[in-house]
């Protein structure tokens, strides 16, 4: 039914009147078109990078080949990124898949789970000579971009609010946070030592470790500012020692 | 952010007067100039995230607003057991926010681990019967409230049908104990498309049954000669809607009227503008009704 090879027993369910095929593809339509509709939602600078018509077909391609397995929409399109990497007619835009990439971390963070930013005082409730043991919790909605190419500055050029709207695609790759610690999903463009140093704290790393970690890539890392920009930033929920 | 779990909600009913659809483009303009409007509905699939904007918008809406949640998830017509997870972000949604009316699509997707909503019209049989009335009755039992389904938009006729749309409809209510949510929109699409007449359809349909009406926009296409019109919620009431809808009230009385409007979405003001209309009607058709002579 959904893909029209199948359709044969479903059409023998079915009064022919002469207009059968036009009338499943009523439904046909109705479902690809609000499926395809909710990705451009989502994808909204996908959309604008390539254009609606290109969108509506691209979409539907990947509703035929990757349906939504529920009901809860929220939750459809995860996959259209690793999609976009494999679609042929997007090969001339490489940038693409990454940028598709950053807007679902956007929109995992819009509709993440709320939180309270971790006090500095906690921070400083801590001996100093045990900093190196802290492990972090890192805000709900964080999530991480990595790419080759300046995804940020190509997803901020295409906001409906861009003031600029020019693009260096010789700027080099972006190391990315998104994360929403209040009411507003912000886009971070990270040194590649912090980066590291979240990855490394999201994977469970002591303070230590993840500074051992991020100083191999960033040699001239700086911790203090470093934890003092994402305390701000209200990048941590929870710091423990030894789970306490 | 924190304190938002903290209100608690009653369960406010949803009044006999029109509604509107909340959309996200219209939660700054309706918190800044609160409209006069007797409530709102979400589909809830919208809000099924764990936090952010839209649960704070709500939020707050829902402090000034009864609200009412409509289901298009839950496909309550497919053969296989019901979505546990979808169904218990549902609860948790309706015991959030306390909606005084919860309503859910006919819908059933027939594909094997794919959610395919309304790609089908239900058959309406005695088996298809029982799989809606075992569904239903365990969204009611798992909510803890009776929910409404609705009479669907077709555009093609199934050939093992073993009774019409309202048999279907009000059995399911009967032995399920479930209410009707009759789109008004929808009779008239149907009517249209399958040559029979609306105001017949309406007359089946028992008014106590009825918790809830909707109306909204259709398409009118031109398929080799025939028209064929498209349920599509992207434009205004038509005249013909409007006039069914009259009719209806007549029949079954006044209930809570929504406009739906979810595609090609317009400036508040234009869905006010259909409410008031919707409201309109409703008023006359109660000052039309003969008073009640005490004896």
């Amino acid at each position: 039914m959904f893909d029209p090879s199948t359709g044969a027993d479903v059409a023998s369910w079915i009064e022919d009147d002469g207009l059968l095929e036009d009338r499943l593809n009523v439904y046909r339509n109705n479902v690809f078109y609000s499926l395809t509709g909710s990705l451009s939602d989502l994808y909204q600078v996908i959309t604008k990078l390539v254009g609606e018509e290109f969108f509506r077909a691209a979409a539907s391609e990947f509703v035929r080949i990757s349906p939504p397995k529920t009901g809860r929409i929220l939750e459809y399109g995860a996959d259209f990124p690793g999609f976009l990497s494999a679609f042929e007619p997007a090969k001339p835009l490489p940038y693409l898949a990454d940028v598709a990439r950053l807007e679902w971390a956007w929109h995992q963070a819009y509709h993440g789970q709320d939180s309270k930013p971790l006090s500095p005082e906690k921070l400083q409730s801590f001996p100093p000579e045990r900093m190196a043991e802290i492990s972090f919790k890192l805000h709900p909605t964080s999530r991480f971009v990595q790419s080759e190419f300046p995804v940020d500055q190509i997803w901020s050029a295409n906001q409906d609010d861009a003031e600029d709207k020019n693009v260096d695609l010789g700027h080099g790759g972006a190391f990315l946070q998104v994360i929403r610690p209040e009411l507003d999903v912000e886009v971070r463009q990270l040194s590649e030592g912090a980066f590291t140093f979240l990855m490394a704290c999201e994977n469970g790393l002591m303070l230590g470790e993840a500074y051992e970690v991020a100083v191999s890539r960033e040699a001239q890392l700086d911790l203090t500012k470093m934890l003092s920009d994402f305390l701000l930033g209200g990048t941590f929920i929870e710091a423990t020692i030894n789970g306490k | 952010m924190q304190s938002s779990h903290l209100h608690k909600f009653s369960k406010d009913p949803i009044p006999a007067r029109a509604g509107i659809g909340l959309k996200a483009q219209h939660y700054r303009e309706i918190l800044e100039t609160p409209p006069d409007l007797g409530w709102f509905e979400v589909h809830p699939e919208n809000y099924m995230g764990a936090g952010g904007p839209p649960h704070r918008y709500l939020e707050a809406i829902r402090r000034n607003y009864p609200l009412s949640m409509h289901g298009v998830g839950l496909s309550l017509g497919s053969a296989g057991p019901l979505d546990k997870d979808h169904l218990k972000s549902l609860k948790d949604l309706t015991d959030r926010y306390q909606p005084g009316l919860v309503s859910e699509h006919l819908s059933w997707s027939h594909g094997q681990e794919v959610f395919m909503n309304d790609l089908l019209p239900l058959f309406y049989t005695e088996e298809s019967l029982s799989v809606v009335v075992d569904h239903v009755s365990e969204v009611q039992d798992f909510l803890g409230c009776q929910i409404l389904i609705e009479n669907p938009s077709t555009y093609l006729t199934l050939k093992d049908n073993e009774m019409s749309e309202t048999e279907f409809l009000i059995e399911a209510a009967k032995r399920s104990g479930c209410g009707l949510l009759l789109d008004i929109n929808n009779v008239y699409v149907c009517a249209r498309n399958h040559g029979f007449d609306p105001m017949a359809y309406v007359s089946e349909i028992p008014g106590d049954l009825v918790g809830e009406i909707h109306l909204a926009g259709h398409q009118v296409f031109d398929i080799q000669g025939t028209e064929l019109r498209i349920d599509d919620h992207g434009s205004a009431v038509c005249e013909d809607v409007w006039h069914l809808h009259a009719h209806a009230l007549s029949l079954i009385g006044t209930k809570p009227m929504l406009i739906e409007w979810d595609t090609d979405v317009p400036e508040l003001s234009v869905l006010m503008s259909e409410a008031v209309k919707a409201d309109r009607i409703a008023v006359a058709s109660e000052e039309s009704k003969p008073s009640v002579k005490v004896s």
